[in-house]
């Protein structure tokens, strides 16, 4: 009986063998044409983000980009070329990004990657999208992963937000030389996002004059805060750094309930929608509590257009990550315009060369965005904005160049 | 001191919380033996449901006297509605699958409150505001409500369910249905009043950790796995266990943040657990009794027939095994509506299914922690290949074979006490310490960036081709190695040990080797199944296969029916393909898998092969049936004509 199996056994793996060399012999390369993703004038996009899970408002960037595809495209295009968004949900699981990638780039076609999201899950396609030449446009993630600091600039990938050195820099210059703070805590999450933020907090400590007096690192799943919170007060630190989404806003109130009274410095996360309204909660957070934003959200009339169409058509989306999405989308559309003026088809080299053109381009949320050929980085202006009493942000330190640190 | 005091009073109130939703879920394990893994999904929609009542009707969710009797209300409709879904499930499914069937109702109420109620987290108010100071330790009100309230609803169910007629007739359901039943006890009724009671508990909980949180999925589901981890340190069914075992929890895990270090927070909390079931199984106040049934033979349902290798002499069986195996190696020739990795990530996760769903139903033993095993292979082979470049991707994955083998061993062995889903539970501390280790060694793993993974040379030019045929030789060498070890005489010990372990312990199997074995064995297999992932997907991350992909995998498994072979293509088909299919359609996915995990339960416990093997066999009895009534006169007629023929020739 055993022989008689094992003849089964080797007649099924002679088969295969056979059938995987017939396989291997037929199957041809994929074409990494970065011409793909156009037909009849229409530029196929592929989005991956979260749009479920625990960070699901971060589906905002896709309705904000959708949105002004829309427009657009309602408006007959722009030279004549629609937009068509393929938006895939990835959790913010890189695993389910690297996948969701390979579909759109591979089943999909598309002709680029549009505003991936996440530094964990960028992180994760970058192999993939370098070896295939996957064009990439404005990765909401740390610019450090596509664009690092002193290497050449990648022929593949344009950015449109700024290096989390240079805000963190901005942050705990305006900490010592401004509110005169002499010591800081780092809050952060221990994922990719959070870590990303504490040495350039070292660094930027050092140079200012200021005292790390407590390192803060927590899950982003975590649900007891009240320990961190304690940390924090008893390290009596002048001001915090907060390099964190989920939980943040938990621990900053669980630090005041402990009796810390010290300003906080937070991320580009909290310049509106649910995250700033989740300030509410912490105590003396209005005069004490400051944001860095690239974008503009709260002052520019020139949104009005952005608000109108958003309650309009996705009234439930979060209004700062739409805004992300809406302005990226701006900005695509300005290059596509650039690179087709006259009729030029449009290929990825041709809109690579527009973005290398742009030179101090603002609009749509976004201030004095510069590419060369050699900074494809694009944002390098942010402003300070101070939450006041009832949950405004009132800008405190106008747009201007990070110099970094 | 006076941290010391602060950190005390901080945890002794995170603890409470753990307690209240330990509470609900107790009162129906009590009666029902089912875990309720919905109780996070209860209290989100709940919590959800009570805060757009209120602030569509204008008011505010400050008036708690008038909220939280409303999410309770909410709480315990959710639950009549789960205790009849339960009721009608409970003819065809045991206990242990009732309690996956709860987890398919979370996956639903999170995809409906999604829809409903978008994906914004909602804070509302502290429970009360002020504070003061007791020997320089602060007290806030908002904590000493929480804890008051908790100390209530503690009291309240330890005489409702120890001295009052309807604790004894919860009691007497749980322990003999039979004799209850004949003192006029209704299990029907008496289960309706634990589940709604139960989940009433947990929809009030849903609003007073909202309070002192916030309403999301996410954070419901954290704080109710923190609370199963509670519930085994005090005892499953028993309030005052479930508030002692809350309090633990959360106070050491205050301590543990305040004083040692958050970055192993979670595995320090749940080693404790681990010791503690380890000394004392059924944890601080449960007693024996009430410990609970193993997923196999206690219900007297028919687990799954062992795979049918043997059947290999048919002419038949090997046809089609030859046919499929041709077609899967054909494949990237073929043509396939997704991108050849899709199904290189299908075949690899069908290998992971496979090694869940061999401890599941062969062994009869719940593994929540097999996502820790497949990370723990991928990481393997990541850093093996990215140190050292010669490493063949086959040697590497050997090693990943070997390591996580020995971890499943040695679980196996510390676990050795525990079953169904005590284990369970229990295996969640793998989860925990693999992906705050992963998070914590750099330099091997990554950190929370975690580590590009290379694709090796198999000789073919197309990388798509040679990692669906890595992931193809992977599910292979994994379904070979489980089917040849279940027609071996381990599988007939492992399967007589589940199905009659007294007698087989009578005839000399030694029980502990043979499940130590088994448990090596899936867990090997896991490991290289999370071999072949990383390099399919081509990264591996801390968080990457976690609780929740525990939790997938065991859907695919259930959908599988347990049949090794082709039950692990299906469940991995379904998990892979369907998140993929139903991707543009946001959350859908979820709700897909959870309607099919609870549908299939009811409906289908043996799985999609065994619910088409129930529709072979009706249309064939249909045939069958069909042309013997049209051919009865017939017969009849001939035999008339017989017997008058045969009545001439006498």
């Amino acid at each position: 009986m055993i022989v008689k199996r094992l003849i089964a056994v080797a007649a099924i793996g002679a088969a295969g063998l056979s059938l995987a060399a017939c396989a291997a012999k037929g199957s041809t390369a994929h074409d990494a044409s970065v011409h793909q993703g156009i037909v009849d004038k229409t530029i196929s996009l592929g989005l991956t983000g979260p749009q479920t899970g625990s960070l699901a408002v971060v589906a905002g960037v896709g309705l904000g980009a959708q949105a002004y595809f829309d427009q657009v495209d309602a408006n007959g295009g722009v030279n004549g070329y629609r937009f068509k968004l393929t938006r895939i949900d990835d959790q913010a699981n890189p695993s389910q990004t690297v996948s969701a990638v390979r579909t759109l780039w591979q089943t999909d076609k598309v002709f680029a990657l549009f505003e991936p999201y996440g530094s964990g899950p960028v992180a994760a396609i970058k192999q993939y999208v370098t070896q295939n030449s996957v064009p990439v446009i404005f990765p909401y993630a740390s610019p450090d992963i596509f664009f690092p600091q002193g290497s050449q600039a990648p022929a593949n990938a344009f950015g449109d937000y700024p290096y989390t050195a240079e805000q963190v820099d901005a942050l705990l210059k305006y900490a010592a030389q401004t509110l005169h703070a002499r010591t800081i805590a780092v809050l952060h999450t221990s994922d990719q996002f959070g870590t990303e933020g504490v040495k350039p907090a070292v660094t930027a400590a050092g140079t200012y004059g200021l005292k790390i007096v407590a390192n803060i690192g927590y899950d982003a799943a975590e649900t007891n805060f009240a320990p961190y919170g304690q940390r924090l007060a008893q390290s009596k630190a002048d001001a915090v750094i907060v390099w964190a989404i989920p939980g943040a806003t938990q621990i900053l109130t669980a630090a005041r309930n402990a009796g810390w009274t010290g300003s906080m410095l937070l991320n580009d996360a909290f310049r509106g929608g649910f995250f700033l309204q989740s300030l509410d909660g912490v105590p003396q957070a209005a005069g004490k509590t400051y944001v860095i934003a690239p974008e503009d959200l709260a002052n520019a009339a020139e949104l009005n257009n952005f608000r109108t169409t958003m309650s309009r058509k996705y009234p439930k989306a979060d209004l700062t990550q739409s805004l992300t999405g809406w302005s990226g989308a701006a900005l695509l559309v300005h290059a596509v315009d650039l690179a087709t003026k006259g009729g030029t088809k449009l290929t990825w080299p041709a809109l690579a060369k527009a973005f290398e053109s742009i030179k101090n381009y603002s609009g749509e949320g976004l201030e004095d965005v510069s590419f060369t050929s050699t900074d494809h980085v694009g944002v390098r202006s942010a402003q300070l904005l101070q939450l006041q009493s009832g949950g405004s942000l009132k800008q405190v330190v106008p747009f201007a160049p990070m110099p970094g640190p | 001191m006076t941290e010391l005091g602060q950190y005390l009073f901080s945890g002794a109130v995170f603890g409470a919380l753990l307690a209240l939703v330990g509470i609900g879920t107790s009162t129906i394990f009590r009666t029902t033996r089912v875990l309720n893994f919905a109780q996070g999904g209860v209290m989100a929609t709940a919590g959800y449901a009570v805060a757009h009542l209120v602030s569509r009707l204008g008011g505010g969710t400050e008036r708690y006297w008038l909220v939280v009797p409303i999410a309770a209300l909410v709480g315990a409709g959710l639950g009549l509605v789960l205790g009849l879904l339960m009721l009608t499930a409970s003819r065809r499914a045991s206990d242990f699958e009732l309690s996956i069937a709860s987890l398919g109702v979370s996956f639903i109420l999170t995809w409906l409150d999604r829809v409903r109620y978008g994906a914004d987290p909602v804070t509302v108010p502290p429970l009360a505001s002020g504070e003061f100071t007791v020997g320089g330790v602060r007290l806030s009100n908002e904590g000493l409500v929480i804890l008051a309230l908790t100390a209530s609803v503690a009291a309240g169910f330890y005489l409702l369910l120890d001295h009052s007629r309807i604790g004894l007739a919860m009691k007497a359901v749980s322990e003999d249905e039979g004799t209850a039943r004949s003192y006029g006890v209704s299990r029907r009724a008496i289960t309706l009043t634990s589940w709604a009671i139960g989940c009433g508990i947990a929809g009030a909980a849903g609003v007073v950790v909202g309070s002192y949180l916030q309403i999301d999925g996410g954070t419901m589901l954290n704080i109710s796995i923190m609370s199963l981890a509670a519930l085994v340190v005090g005892g499953l069914g028993s309030s005052a266990g479930a508030l002692a075992g809350g309090l633990a929890v959360g106070i050491v895990s205050t301590l543990v943040s305040g004083y040692l270090t958050p970055n192993y927070k979670n595995s320090i909390v749940f080693l404790i657990v681990l010791a503690v079931l380890i000394v004392r199984p059924q944890g601080l106040f449960g007693t024996r009794h009430l410990q609970v049934a193993e997923s196999g033979s206690a219900t007297g349902r028919k687990m799954p027939s062992l795979p049918a290798i043997g059947t290999w002499r048919g002419p038949k069986r090997v046809a089609t095994t030859t046919l499929g195996f041709c077609l899967l190696l054909a494949l990237p020739v073929l043509r396939h509506p997704y991108p050849l990795t899709t199904y290189a990530v299908l075949l690899a996760t069908a290998a992971a299914i496979l090694s869940i769903g061999l401890l599941q139903y062969y062994v009869g033993e719940l593994s929540l922690g097999h996502g820790a095993l497949v990370t723990v292979g991928g990481y393997t082979v990541a850093s093996l290949m990215e140190r050292y470049t010669q490493v063949p991707f086959f040697l590497a994955a050997l090693c990943a074979v070997v390591l996580t083998a020995m971890i499943g061993g040695v679980t196996a062995v510390v676990t050795l006490r525990m079953s169904g889903l005590y284990l369970g539970i229990a295996t969640i501390v793998l989860v925990y310490v693999v992906t705050e280790v992963a998070n914590q060694l750099v330099g091997i793993t990554g950190g929370p960036n975690g580590l590009s993974v290379l694709t090796p040379s198999l000789g073919l030019t197309n990388l798509d081709d040679t990692t669906y045929y890595l992931a193809l030789a992977v599910f292979a060498l994994v379904a070979i190695a489980g089917s040849l070890t279940l027609r071996s005489r381990l599988g007939y010990r492992v399967v007589a040990l589940r199905d009659a372990p007294q007698a087989a312990e009578s005839y000399g199997v030694a029980t502990r080797r043979v499940r130590t074995t088994a448990f090596a064995l899936s867990s090997g297999m896991a490991g290289l199944s999370g071999a072949a992932l990383a390099v399919v997907v081509s990264h591996i991350g801390p968080a990457d296969y976690g609780l929740l992909w525990s939790f997938t995998l065991i859907t695919g498994a259930v959908i599988g029916g347990g049949r090794l072979v082709i039950g692990s293509l299906i469940g991995g088909a379904f998990v892979t393909l369907t998140p993929v299919a139903f991707s543009g359609l946001s959350g859908l996915s979820d709700g897909l898998f959870g309607i099919t995990l609870v549908v299939f339960i009811v409906l289908a416990p043996g799985g999609l092969p065994a619910l088409w093997g129930d529709m072979i066999s009706a249309v064939t009895r249909l045939r069958c049936a069909w042309p013997a009534r049209r051919r009865a006169p017939e017969d009849t007629a001939t035999r008339a004509v017989s017997i008058t023929a045969g009545d001439r020739n006498a």
